[in-house]
């Protein structure tokens, strides 16, 4: 079976335990404002294009067939518009300015390349994650690959937005821990920063749950959208439902999907440049702690 | 017990330009004084006055006894005196000194030189002896001025040692410091080392625990020891901030761990992490699973040290140098001194060369037109040899220029030589080792895959218009350049092109296999570049990976900085591809950009080892810390950086090697 992914990103040492290849699924159902990974939310292939790394070669200009690639005075101007996502220009671009994002692949071609790193697993209890984009959105590929990864004695975690309307019974069987985010636990809000409402979210992690898997909650904080105590209150509240909860983990807004924006011909569309030191959430986080029923980390 | 804030503060306030005033004071008139004698004895006699002459001070902080005066040079003065000197670079047999002391170590040889009956055995003992004996002159003064200021341990400790066997764990330590003292700073040499530490300090490891000490009290003691350690340089770095002194920017090694690790191995890196300074590089040799618990201390004690110590595969060297055709109890028996080159611990002197391999790479590229990458790789594995076998000539002939040096103080602690009455350089002990570092071993190899792809295979540049642009320094074809640069290069676990760089290496170590040595002679080829990629990169010409004629070419183990993009445990699979088992010294030096747990660095270290790794330096960079240490050096007296083999403190370093480590690829 084949599935459409951007990355697979060894050494991953954030997405579970020990040290893990996370595989990154496109395509997204969510439209979160701060998406670190804004080239997940396209289903296709999409073109990156870093104008400092074109070396002015003139390859792409040749093979472009709707003749988007101009250069005057040596200075590449490139059109987005009318693009047909052919990729003739990324496959010939001698110093990858010109990038593809996003191919279909095999299983079994990403488990060769997840397996290449299993004596690190097994030396630090590690092993493969789903991220994305969204991986349930890919519900039968994304299965097949973690059945795949379970039968060969892979550790598998998901990292997931909920948002799906799939019976997850089945593809909890492959996975050993969901990685589930929750972004905000305002109803009104979550549609207005992610573009859906929560209700299958938090009725699928409700059902997770229920038939016994083993759940991390990860939550964004971003700020002027969630950092506030009602969120906090909020997350505590979702913690307190959960009795197969392993973990809370609150991540700090970073800023590196803004200049992917850019590398995608898109205007990002919240363009916040700092890191949110952690210690901004640390108070936050002190006084829900005691209401969670779980470790509480601050990553 | 000693304070340790203030030994690590005296060490902190030392001067880069001060030199051993006595030494340089004295020397140069005893030069004059024995200008005629012409007999054996002349270096021993010159030694002897020497120690007689200089002065004993103890300060009321030390814990043990051994300090030279430092003083700026007298105008004029050209520090440091050459009249005694020894190339250094090797590890003493401390075992022999402390269960023997100076006067066993003497009656073996008058022994062995009775046996021999000879003239040449007859004049070494006895000039043996005027040092032996200004050796324990020169202790009892120290011990006289210890009992006047009150220290009676130190005093009753320096009255038996080191001229007799060691009696207590505290006598053992001074009996290896004084020895260990004078040879780095009287005899003269940088790089002595302490060698398998924790294997000949055991016993009294043990002996000191029945008679009722705490491991707590011996890690304090041991902790002033290593402190003291860094008063043979001071701050002094090794290629800027030189001290004048014969031991200039001499560092410290010291091994432990093996075959069979004990009790005291971990006693030691806990005394690391309380002395936690520059100066001694523990090396471990690890063999994961001869000590669980010892392993889980490396990495504890590693976390927080990081780039103060470092890690060999234990196994991947023993197997190298039994393959080699050395015995047993002499291939387990290795250690590490003077970076990351590889001892015969306690045997003899070895030697070392730096081989050009970039310049004789280019070298043979410009020799003919070939057709092929085998045919290059063939003429290459040529001219590493001759060169090689120049150098090892020269080492095993009658001329070697360090023969006619004395190194007569080392040959006493050398077992090999001193139970036969011979001087180390002499050429006749059992076991003589000759390191041959391969420098730039990713450049080349990453040269070799541009090659053959764009010459031999796309054919998009005949030979000798490719030769051109490389004399050219890529003149006009910067586009090309760009273009090389981003090919997938050597340490992003791609086989099809990590290939070139191992078969380089390859054809290295076969250049060694081919050397004709004599049959106490060992060669070890290693991939190992010191400072060379940088300074040697001056007379390197343009290079087929994209480098321009005078850039830095890839240090150690690694690939050209930046060219490594896939992560760690790719750059690690890519590396474990390097034929260390014929190679089994040199180094690697990883950096991380932020601190990482004990469970991670031994995950990502023993996976490596598992592969077939060989060695692992550890650094945690932080960029933001670097800059500001650069901008504000007096906040950052204390931060290390590994460099090579080694802990340096970065504020002394230059401005190019400052710019260097903040350069690294450092993993998140």
């Amino acid at each position: 079976m084949t599935g459409m992914i951007f990355d697979i990103q060894r050494f991953s040492i954030q997405d579970g335990p020990g040290i893990r290849t996370t595989v990154f699924l496109k395509g997204c159902p969510l439209h979160c404002l701060w998406c670190h990974n804004p080239e997940s939310g396209d289903c296709r292939p999409e073109l990156f294009y870093e104008e400092k790394k074109c070396a002015g070669c003139l390859r792409c200009e040749a093979v472009c067939p709707k003749s988007l690639h101009r250069f005057e005075k040596g200075d590449h101007f490139f059109q987005r518009e009318g693009c047909l996502r052919c990729m003739r220009c990324a496959g010939v671009c001698p110093t990858k300015a010109l990038e593809r994002c996003g191919e279909e692949k095999e299983t079994g071609e990403i488990l060769s390349v997840v397996l290449k790193d299993e004596i690190f697993y097994r030396q630090s209890n590690g092993g493969m994650t789903l991220s994305g984009g969204e991986p349930l959105l890919q519900y039968d590929f994304s299965t097949s690959l973690l059945a795949e990864a379970k039968a060969m004695g892979l550790h598998t975690a998901v990292e997931t937005s909920g948002y799906c309307t799939r019976n997850l019974e089945e593809i909890n069987r492959y996975v050993d821990l969901w990685l589930y985010d929750i972004k905000l636990t305002d109803r009104e809000q979550h549609l207005r920063y992610t573009g859906v409402f929560p209700e299958i979210i938090w009725e699928n992690l409700r059902f997770l749950n229920r038939i016994g898997a083993h759940i991390v909650m990860r939550c964004p904080i971003i700020p002027d959208v969630n950092l506030t105590e009602e969120h906090f209150r909020g997350v505590a509240l979702l913690a307190r439902e959960l009795s197969h909860l392993q973990a809370v983990q609150f991540e700090p807004y970073h800023p590196l999907g803004v200049r992917k924006n850019f590398r995608l011909g898109k205007k990002p569309p919240y363009t916040a440049e700092n890191f949110l030191n952690p210690e901004e959430i640390v108070p936050f986080v002190e006084k829900v702690r005691d209401r969670i029923p779980a470790k509480v980390e601050v990553l | 017990m000693p304070n340790l804030q203030i030994l690590k503060d005296l060490i902190f306030e030392s001067d880069n330009k001060a030199c051993f005033i006595e030494r340089e004071r004295i020397l140069p008139c005893l030069e004059k004084k024995y200008a005629e004698d012409n007999s054996s004895e002349k270096y021993a006699k010159i030694f002897a006055d020497l120690l007689d002459s200089v002065s004993t001070p103890v300060l009321d902080c030390d814990f043990f006894a051994g300090r030279v005066v430092e003083e700026e040079p007298d105008p004029g003065m050209s520090a440091p005196c050459g009249v005694l000197y020894s190339i250094g670079h090797m590890s003493y047999d401390y075992e022999t000194l402390l269960k023997k002391g100076i006067s066993g170590i003497l009656r073996d040889m008058e022994n062995r030189a009775e046996e021999l009956a000879t003239e040449s055995a007859r004049r070494f003992v006895y000039a043996a002896r005027l040092i032996a004996e200004s050796i324990k002159r020169y202790a009892e003064r120290y011990a006289a001025t210890a009992a006047e200021k009150g220290l009676s341990e130190m005093a009753r400790a320096l009255s038996v040692v080191p001229y007799r066997p060691a009696y207590d764990f505290y006598s053992a330590l001074q009996s290896v410091w004084l020895i260990h003292m004078i040879a780095s700073c009287y005899v003269g040499s940088r790089d002595y080392a302490f060698g398998r530490f924790d294997r000949y300090m055991f016993p009294y490891y043990e002996q000191a625990l029945r008679e009722g000490k705490t491991e707590e009290e011996l890690i304090r003691i041991l902790a002033g020891f290593l402190i003291k350690t860094n008063e043979i340089c001071g701050r002094a770095t090794h290629n800027y901030k030189h001290k004048p002194i014969p031991s200039n920017s001499s560092k410290q090694y010291l091994t432990i761990g093996g075959d069979r690790p004990n009790a005291f191995s971990s006693v030691v890196l806990r005394a690391a992490e309380l002395s936690d300074m520059a100066q001694p590089t523990v090396t471990v040799l690890l063999k994961p699973e001869a000590d669980l618990a010892f392993t889980d201390q490396v990495f504890h004690t590693f976390s927080r040290l990081s780039d103060k110590m470092n890690v060999y595969n234990y196994e991947v060297t023993h197997r190298a140098l039994l393959a080699k055709g050395l015995p047993e109890e002499v291939a387990s028996d290795f250690t590490f001194s003077g970076c990351c080159a590889l001892d015969l611990h306690y045997h003899t002197i070895r030697n070392e060369q730096y081989v050009p391999s970039p310049v004789l790479f280019l070298t043979t590229l410009h020799e003919k037109e070939y057709r092929s990458v085998e045919e290059i790789l063939r003429a290459f594995r040529e001219n590493l040899r001759v060169c090689m076998q120049e150098f090892a000539d020269r080492v095993m002939g009658p001329d070697c220029p360090e023969r006619e040096r004395a190194y007569f103080f080392d040959s006493l602690f050398l077992s090999d030589t001193a139970k036969n009455c011979q001087h180390a350089a002499a050429g006749r002990a059992p076991y003589y080792l000759i390191n041959f570092f391969h420098i730039g071993a990713a450049t080349i190899g990453d040269s070799f895959a541009a090659l053959d792809r764009l010459v031999f295979q796309e054919k998009r540049f005949s030979y000798a218009a490719f030769m051109k642009i490389l004399d050219k320094n890529y003149e006009g074809n910067e586009a090309l350049r760009t273009e090389i640069f981003n090919m997938v290069r050597f340490g992003n676990d791609d086989e099809s092109v990590d290939r070139y760089t191992v078969l380089s290496a390859e054809a290295f170590a076969g250049a060694v296999d081919d050397l004709i040595l004599k049959p106490n002679f060992f060669a070890i080829p290693s991939i190992y570049t010191l400072e060379r990629d940088n300074t040697m990169a001056e007379i390197i010409g343009a290079t087929p990976d994209g480098r321009h004629a005078g850039d830095p070419v890839s240090e150690n183990q690694s690939p050209v900085y930046g060219a490594d993009r896939k992560g760690i445990t790719a750059l690690l699979r890519s590396l474990a591809r390097y034929p260390f088992e014929r190679m089994p010294a040199g180094g690697l030096n990883l950096s991380f950009s932020k601190k990482h747990s004990p469970e991670m660095l031994k995950a990502i270290v023993l996976s490596y080892f598992e592969m077939g790794g060989l060695h692992a330096g550890i650094s945690f960079i932080d960029r933001e810390t670097l800059q500001d240490a650069m901008e504000n050096p007096e906040k950052y007296k204390s931060l290390t950086v590994r460099l090579y083999g080694f802990s340096e403190y970065f504020i002394n370093l230059p401005l190019w090697q400052q710019i260097a480590v903040l350069n690294r690829t450092a993993y998140e």
